[in-house]
């Protein structure tokens, strides 16, 4: 087939088209289903609730999953289920032309042709939206355990490096420091489990913390919020990383120790006023990640710089598309 | 549904030939030393089946490519043992050298071709190489692959069974003993040590009058000979009336089963001992540390497990396996003179280990098979510390020690 | 030693090469040629004009700019254990084989990353992180001899990718060679963008070598699972197995693997000196659950339960290498007794909705039984990821027409199903007929937009993964 035809817009081209895309559809048995990009995230924990299932990933279940998406790559349920992208399985997408296309796949696993979906859900709306996800929902364990721990700085790093490098590490639902204004950071840590299991989980925290020095609690978690910047650095950065933006913001910041990420809440004050009295600080910082291959996002993230050939790519995939 | 299998299914199982049981799945790549060695696929099995295949069915002409890469496998057969589909690429390399040899394409050593003939002689073979038994013995044969040792100049392994037996009268199993080539004739002093331990330890051994060469020399080199040689053992050795024949060099016994078949059965020397409550060592000081190199053609040729442990531990030295103990040595029966070359490079790697044994220990290389041991040896040309090579079996042999060399 | 054929009747490639790259290793003869001929799919065969074996990223950076500037065809290579003849040369011109590059340059265990070169061995990896108590999980079977660069180019998967993933999200970063003879970074050990604005490292995993060529990946590393359950079950119907598979598949335990035989593998394992006393005719589940060594143990029984109250007589589970591996005997055997009773097989890739299997299995039978061709069927099942192995000999006049009879006929169905044409095999030439009818003309449309970005002329490994992706000088 030439590329002619391929691109011509006619009225089979249309049915084609609609052959191609989403139509809604929830499958409990694949765990997966397709969602409006704008309903919030409480729609489909609704809908997932009803077969014993859940999409973890969230801040704000207000929120939509774009809405999330815009803001940060991780939430801190991404310690075991990994980014949002990684969630999203497939989706009907929008293009700048208006016509909507299938991208992704209804089953997990695939290989089939260029990785577009995963491009698409990071490119910030420059080539089009989504209007549906199919997501990936994961299985609700019963039951769950939720602990703070306390220390000092030596104590708290020893409690990181344990509970990433230890084997309970893939059933830890969210390990995150979190860096107040005027407070010692602390960490919270989050495992769902089965009815039963959760003196297990206690007695491998009560271990852990007594080798690390800590101290262990059980509290409330501290709320999620939206966060207005995001910065994806490296494990062994992204404690003192979250220090310093707590000083220098003034504000919450929730490092996600299992994945890196420094989630930046704003504190009070329009973020116009965030952005200019912290501009070169972000600049400064937003170069310091990208060197190590991080990058910062969110709504406080100044605009990511574009060199000659990405700005050359991106034209051609532009100009490529939007003739479609 | 239809759940059972097909016709089909099996209808397909029709014998699949040597040459053509490839299904080309490339898990014998990282097996293979010489893809190792130079990255290059035709120098693996599979790309050695393939090309052998081509050539089979006329699409391409035999020419000094392919022979290059013929010549350039080890035969180490480490990739029979990582085959899942048990293609014989031992038969497939055998049938290929002999082609060779008989398409006089074969590019042969000078010395490969006058041992292959000598070989077929023992007498005189033995008898030739006294003088080099004298030099050796008195440490005066420098060759890079002529490890340490005193072999018996004149006596021959046969009388001095007959000796010790006599002398002993052990009870237990009676077995026949291959002497070898090079080992007699060359390596004496570890049939000697072979048949001290044997008899040490019970058992009746004999060493039947007549016994040729095993004839892996001419399977590694694709000569001819070997028919007639499996021939003259398949006569002598099942005359002799034994349980089994044991032998203390893996390329010889793996020949040897393959040429008697099973009747009588052949076993390696240390695996025969595992069978026995072999008598143990006293413990040696804290000086050497053995580490156990397995012969190619004792795991992946006669596809044993390995050495026993028990059979280790009676040496009364601490030992461990060597790293890549089950990875070539680059000896490869003659491939150390036919490709010195790859030969040191695979060594290199293998060896490297040794420079990393804490200085305080002297490590023993310890391995059944004397070509293994003579390429073993040249890494005294590299590693700048001390080292020894020995047969295992001289380990469970007081009279080996190393004061006696 | 190697001849040098006359500099006259050299091929063009080679003497660009000889050019650009002197010291660089080529072969060209066409005895050393035929190795390269085929990957693991291996009655398909491409001759190359020349194979190239770089020492180092100075000489590939050289070999690439030669070819690209001379208009010459070429595509990257590892270990040629892939099943879709992804690394073949379609169109002749010349194989890089990246077999040197197989250095692991690096193993942080604070940032719980590797950094490696293309070639290294999988299980060479593998090797070298547990010591560090650290696991990198994607493993596909070809483990001992598959490099990490045909795995990140096919984006490979594995028996536990059910739940650890395949390649694709343990990539942190890539380094790539583009055609121009630039290289590139795409993310890093951070994971992220890095100074790009777009993540454009997404669309070089799984691009099976149709953009550029890799030169580094920075690898994230897990903790190792301190423990391992493994269980095998049979059922006497395809009805309680799939059930069965649905029940673990969704059990918040998270089973790391769910692996399925169908009656004719278990017929073929229990005919062959491999058997392990599964009755025949039986549908065969094995599973396995790991972690915390407390935790596992503890989470065994219901494990079990399920699998009995599925309908299963004979659950068997083990915790001891020795016996898990008895546990998988009759399954890891599978491979290698189909290299044993058929000249040739070709196994497919596709992933199905799990719910749609009985509708699938059905077809294929039909199919293969009414061609005349023996199909025996393994899947990922968590996953839904169906193999079908057809049997056949290439020789027999006839018979790989009829098998790529069935073949297209069975992605056409999987594409109607709601599946997916591969799932970790990767599409090469052999799945490249059936992409465009999966995508759709619009979606297409915007896949091929991207090899014309970096590849426009497609002269690095052409005719792959889309059929009209052809290199024209």
């Amino acid at each position: 087939m030439t590329r002619e035809v391929l691109t011509s817009k006619n009225s089979s081209d249309a049915m084609d088209d609609r052959r191609h895309l989403f139509p809604p559809f929830f499958d409990p048995v694949d765990m997966i289903g397709l969602f409006s990009s704008n309903s919030p995230l409480q729609d489909v924990l609704n809908t997932a609730e009803a077969y014993g299932l859940t999409f973890p990933l969230l801040f704000d279940p207000a929120v939509s999953l774009s809405g999330h998406m815009a803001c940060s790559d991780y939430a801190p349920a991404s310690a075991r289920f990994g980014p949002f992208v990684d969630n999203v399985i497939g989706m009907n997408w929008q293009l700048p032309s208006g016509r909507v296309v299938r991208i992704g796949e209804r089953v997990v696993k695939s290989t089939t042709g260029y990785d577009l979906l995963r491009f698409l859900l990071h490119s910030d709306g420059r080539y089009g939206q989504g209007k549906d996800y199919v997501l990936r929902l994961r299985p609700l364990a019963p039951s769950s355990v939720q602990l703070r721990f306390d220390g000092d700085a030596t104590a708290l790093f020893k409690l990181h490096q344990r509970l990433a490098l230890g084997a309970w590490a893939h059933w830890l639902d969210r390990v995150d420091e979190i860096y107040r204004a005027g407070e010692a950071p602390f960490i919270e840590v989050e495992s769902r489990c089965l009815k039963g299991e959760e003196e297990l989980f206690l007695d491998y925290f009560r271990s852990t913390a007594l080798e690390a020095g800590c101290r262990i609690a059980e509290a409330e978690s501290t709320p999620l919020k939206m966060p207005v910047l995001s910065i994806k650095s490296t494990a062994n950065t992204v404690d003192s990383l979250a220090l310093r933006c707590c000083e220098r913001f003034g504000t919450t910041c929730r490092a996600l120790l299992f994945n890196g990420v420094v989630l930046v809440d704003l504190a009070v004050g329009d973020l116009n006023a965030f952005k200019q009295s912290h501009e070169i600080f972000l600049n400064a910082l937003a170069k310091e990640v990208e060197s190590y291959g991080g990058h910062l996002m969110g709504a406080a993230a100044p605009q990511p710089s574009v060199n000659p050939l990405e700005r050359d790519w991106s034209a051609r995939i532009e100009k490529a598309w939007g003739n479609l | 549904m239809s759940q059972g299998p097909s016709q089909t299914l099996t209808n397909v199982s029709s014998a699949v030939d040597p040459l053509r049981a490839c299904v080309h799945c490339g898990l014998c790549l990282e097996a293979c030393p010489t893809y190792r060695l130079t990255g290059d696929e035709n120098n693996s099995p599979r790309g050695r089946l393939l090309l052998w295949r081509a050539i089979d069915e006329g699409r391409l002409q035999a020419d000094t490519y392919t022979d290059f890469y013929t010549d350039e496998c080890v035969g180490c057969l480490a990739c029979e043992s990582v085959c899942p589909a048990d293609v014989p690429y031992g038969h497939n390399l055998e049938i290929q050298r002999q082609r060779q040899v008989e398409a006089e394409r074969a590019h042969l050593d000078w010395r490969v071709r006058a041992a292959g003939v000598a070989v077929k002689s023992p007498a005189i073979f033995n008898l030739a190489l006294a003088p080099a038994r004298l030099l050796r013995s008195l440490s005066l044969l420098p060759h890079p692959m002529v490890f340490k040792g005193r072999p018996a100049l004149l006596k021959s392994t046969a009388e001095y069974a007959a000796d010790l037996v006599a002398k002993f009268n052990p009870t237990g199993p009676k077995v026949a003993f291959l002497t070898g080539c090079l080992m007699e004739a060359l390596f004496r002093e570890i049939n000697f040590a072979t048949v001290r331990v044997l008899v040490e330890n019970g058992v009746r051994v004999v060493v039947p009058r007549g016994q040729g060469c095993c004839g892996a020399f001419h399977e590694h080199t694709g000569m001819s000979g070997a028919a007639e040689l499996s021939v003259t053992n398949q006569q002598v050795f099942r005359a002799a009336d034994v349980e089994r024949v044991v032998t203390n060099s893996a390329g010889c016994g793996f020949a040897l089963q393959k040429a008697l078949a099973g009747d009588p059965p052949v076993q390696d020397v240390l695996g025969f001992l595992g069978t026995l409550d072999v008598k143990r060592q006293q413990e040696r000081e804290g000086l050497y540390k053995v580490y156990v190199d397995l012969p190619c053609h004792l795991v992946h040729g006669q596809k044993v497990d390995g050495i026993p442990d028990s059979v280790l531990d009676a040496t009364g030295y601490r030992w461990e396996l060597a790293p890549y103990a089950r990875d070539c040595c680059g000896s490869g029966g003659v491939y150390n003179l036919q490709k010195p070359k790859n030969a040191r490079h695979i060594l290199k790697s293998k060896a490297a280990f040794l420079e990393k044994v804490p200085k305080d220990i002297v490590p023993i290389v310890a391995t059944s098979n004397h070509v293994c041991m003579m390429q073993w040896n040249t890494a005294k040309t590299f590693i700048r510390r001390r080292f020894e090579v020995r047969h295992i079996v001289q380990l469970l042999d007081p009279a080996s020690s190393f004061d006696s060399t | 030693m190697i001849l040098r054929r006359s500099a006259e009747n050299l091929p063009r490639s080679v003497k660009v090469i000889r050019r650009t790259a002197p010291s660089c290793k080529v072969l060209h003869h066409p005895s050393q040629l035929a190795a390269y001929d085929c990957d693991a799919l291996s009655f398909k065969h491409f001759t190359p004009e020349a194979v190239v074996i770089p020492e180092n990223v100075d000489q590939l950076v050289a070999v690439v700019k030669g070819l690209a500037g001379a208009g010459i065809p070429f595509q990257p290579r590892g270990a040629g254990t892939s099943l879709s003849g992804g690394p073949v040369a379609a169109q002749g011109g010349v194989i890089l084989h990246l077999s040197r590059f197989r250095t692991i340059e690096q193993i942080d265990k604070e940032n719980r990353l590797a950094v490696v070169q293309p070639g290294v061995v999988l299980s060479d990896l593998e090797k070298a992180v547990k010591p560090l108590g650290l696991y990198y999980p994607p493993d596909p079977s070809t483990g001992p001899v598959c490099t990490l660069g045909g795995n990140v180019a096919s984006n490979s998967g594995g028996v536990h990718c059910f739940r650890y993933g395949v390649t694709g999200n343990y990539v942190l970063g890539v380094e790539t060679l583009l055609l121009d003879g630039s290289l590139v970074r795409f993310g890093g050990p951070a994971g992220g963008r890095g100074d790009w604005r777009d993540d454009w490292k997404r669309l070089f995993i799984g691009s099976e070598g149709t953009l550029g060529i890799f030169t580094r990946f920075w690898l994230r590393l897990i903790p190792r699972p301190e423990k391992v359950w493994t269980l095998r079950a049979t059922y006497r119907d395809l009805r309680s197995a799939s059930l069965a598979i649905q029940k673990l598949a969704t059990h918040p335990s998270f089973p790391a693997a769910i692996e399925f035989m169908d009656p004719r593998c278990v017929e073929l394992v229990e005919n062959s000196s491999m058997r392990v006393g599964l009755p025949k005719g039986s549908f065969m589940i094995l599973t396995e659950i790991d972690g915390p060594a407390v935790l596992v143990d503890r989470r065994l029984k219901s494990i079990a339960d399920l699998l009995q109250q599925c309908g299963s007589e004979d659950v068997a589970f083990a915790d001891v290498e020795s016996e898990r591996l008895a546990l998988w005997k009759a399954r890891k055997a599978l491979g290698g007794l189909l290299g044993k009773i058929t000249p040739n097989f070709l196994v497919q890739d596709a992933v199905i909705p799990k719910a749609v299997l009985g509708e699938m299995l059905e077809f294929l039978y039909q199919e293969a039984d009414a061609a005349g061709v023996g199909v025996a069927t393994i899947m990922h099942a968590g996953d839904g990821n169906l193999h079908p192995n057809f049997l056949f000999d290439a020789r027999r006049p006839g018979e790989l027409e009829k098998v790529e009879k069935i073949g297209s006929k069975i992605m056409l169905k999987v594409s109607e199903l709601g599946g997916t044409l591969s799932g970790e095999h990767g599409i090469g030439n052999d799945k490249s007929p059936y992409i465009e009818d999966h995508f759709g003309p619009l979606a297409s449309a915007m896949q091929m937009a991207i090899p014309n970005v970096f590849n426009p002329q497609h002269q690095l490994n052409p005719l792959k993964v889309f059929p009209q992706r052809k290199f024209v000088a």
